[in-house]
């Protein structure tokens, strides 16, 4: 039966608003999930369950008292361990930070969410300094056998399981969109600068966005527009908030959604092909124009921002390294070595290749009159945790952390807005992901476009058997 | 006649060229890591051959990366 906690963020906070629903209700009943599925879930590093129930009741009596409740008032929400939640130490999954003290403020976006009304439930499992697909220990609601990605693996797992509300994530290869996909939910990466970094750990600072995981289009769009609100000090260059709930209702009529078969239908798992064309049919059938797109650029966009992220990480760390290279763990280690000796000559061919990139991306929009490119979200499905090569029919092998971000990657290289949404299933029940991507700042339009293929589609209503059992 | 290679070819990153790169570095990489360590950086570069063949005359790298299409790049 449905509890509580299994209500989209949107329809809790309306509950809430209607007063047929406490945010300690709703607390209480996250709370409960988490402790029914932790224990095959390890989606949380630490649970707040003392600290969310005083913030819930405190919620509850504002409104008692007739406050004007916030977009966010009364939510429970997790937090990705690379972000400073005040009174809690970061740990970024690592020994590294085994004794890092506790944050003494927010980090600038969870700020912005508390000031909205939103309560911390917990903070998530990420791979080790947000560098990685796999989010050990963490595990996927659908299968506990087989992984959640990441970097964002733990907040994937808690909101599709229904332990968190909606979560913050962090994207700089598509560790927002490639948990979102893998776990069935929806992961919105903004356009790089939208939402203020301050107080979130690096991983490549050329790269590196924040965005949230949630369970609707809606829900997503809403927490994104108060995190990327406009604020003093403001880090980035956005020239505004995006104000992704702003075009939601207007439907997809005339459309122009463009499709490259170059690059992005490479080295596919069969039913990731076949839910992604039926995605495609069904954006048709909503009234958009879907029209062929090749972008030739996509594989240099890709190599560019697996560059800039892998030296750009090296640098990160450049000092931890020497210091304490044994409290690293094995693969991090060896990534950070490795890059290290990268020469400077091939970080800066990256980068001009990246100026290159982002034009012919803007090229593409412009000839095609794009709203929108998409994409599948990821080739592969959740792989099992104890094989983590993907082969495909073709016979192509690659490794989980490089299929999951070859569609993704390109992105962070662009900068541009790109939200995943479910698009399907495969024969084992796992969940396939679209990914939608927009002009630079054209959150509205993206998420426009991807909640009238949700509300068509109705991938999103159904959840995974640790929700349901 | 082709161009020489902008960066080095994958197969002549050794475990002695990496031993003397770390040294270079000031980086210590254990022996027994030195194997791993030129493989993974033979990736990178395998990896990387791609931006090598891009024309990018007259395009400098930008210091901090800007998002915003300034202009419609067709018109």
């Amino acid at each position: 039966m449905s509890q509580p906690c299994d209500l989209t963020m949107t329809r809790a906070i309306a509950e809430m608003r209607a007063k047929r629903l406490s945010s300690a209700e709703l607390t209480r009943s996250t709370l409960d999930r988490l402790a029914a599925s932790e224990g095959r879930l390890h989606a949380y590093v630490v649970v707040l369950e003392a600290e969310a129930m005083a913030a819930a009741k405190a919620a509850d009596a504002k409104v008692a008292r007739g406050d004007q409740p916030g977009p966010l008032h009364g939510v429970p929400i997790a937090v990705k361990d690379i972000f400073d939640l005040a009174g809690q130490p970061t740990r970024c999954g690592s020994r590294v930070r085994d004794d890092a003290p506790a944050a003494i403020a927010d980090a600038e976006s969870v700020a912005l969410a508390r000031a909205a009304g939103a309560l911390f439930i917990g903070k998530t499992v990420t791979q080790e300094f947000a560098a990685g697909v796999i989010s050990p220990p963490a595990r996927n609601p659908w299968n506990p056998e087989r992984i959640p990605g990441g970097s964002s693996g733990g907040s994937g797992a808690a909101v599709a399981a229904g332990s968190a509300m909606a979560a913050f994530g962090s994207d700089t290869g598509g560790s927002i969109r490639n948990p979102a996909a893998i776990n069935g939910i929806v992961g919105l990466k903004p356009t790089f600068g939208a939402v203020d970094r301050r107080g979130v750990f690096p991983l490549s600072w050329s790269l590196d966005t924040v965005g949230p995981l949630a369970r609707t289009v809606e829900d997503a769009a809403r927490f994104l527009d108060v995190i990327a609100a406009s604020g003093p000090g403001r880090s980035g260059p956005a020239a505004a908030a995006p104000a992704a709930t702003r075009e939601l209702r207007d439907g997809i009529i005339g459309l122009r959604i463009g499709v490259s078969r170059t690059f992005f239908a490479d080295h596919l798992q069969p039913d990731v092909e076949r839910a992604f064309e039926a995605a495609l049919g069904q954006l048709r059938d909503l009234g958009a124009e879907v029209v062929d797109a090749d972008w030739a650029e996509a594989p240099a966009a890709r190599t560019a921002s697996f560059v800039l992220n892998r030296v750009e990480c090296a640098a990160v760390h450049e000092r931890g390294l020497r210091r304490h290279p044994e409290l690293y763990g094995d693969e991090l280690r060896l990534r950070l070595e490795s890059n290290t000796l990268y020469p400077a000559e091939g970080y800066l061919r990256a980068l001009r290749a990246r100026a290159l990139v982002k034009r012919s991306i803007a090229a593409l929009f412009a000839t095609h009159r794009l709203d929108a490119l998409v994409t599948p979200t990821s080739p592969a499905v959740a792989a099992p945790a104890d094989d983590l090569t993907v082969v495909y029919a073709d016979g192509f092998r690659e490794t989980v952390n490089l299929a999951y971000t070859r569609f993704t990657m390109p992105f962070n290289a662009t900068g541009q807005p790109a939200l995943a949404v479910p698009c399907g299933f495969d024969g084992q029940g796992l969940p396939i992901g679209m990914q939608i991507v927009g002009r630079p700042f054209a959150e509205a339009r993206i998420c426009r476009i991807g909640h009238a293929y949700e509300e068509a589609a109705g991938w999103s209503r159904r959840r995974p058997p640790l929700a349901t059992s | 006649m082709t161009d020489p290679p902008i960066l080095s070819k994958p197969s002549e990153i050794t475990e002695e060229v990496v031993a003397q790169m770390a040294l270079a570095a000031g980086l210590a990489i254990p022996t027994a890591r030195l194997g791993a360590v030129t493989a993974r950086l033979r990736e990178m570069h395998e990896m990387a051959a791609g931006l090598a063949r891009l024309d990018l005359d007259g395009i400098e790298p930008a210091a901090s990366f800007d998002p915003s299409w300034a202009e419609d790049p067709t018109s």
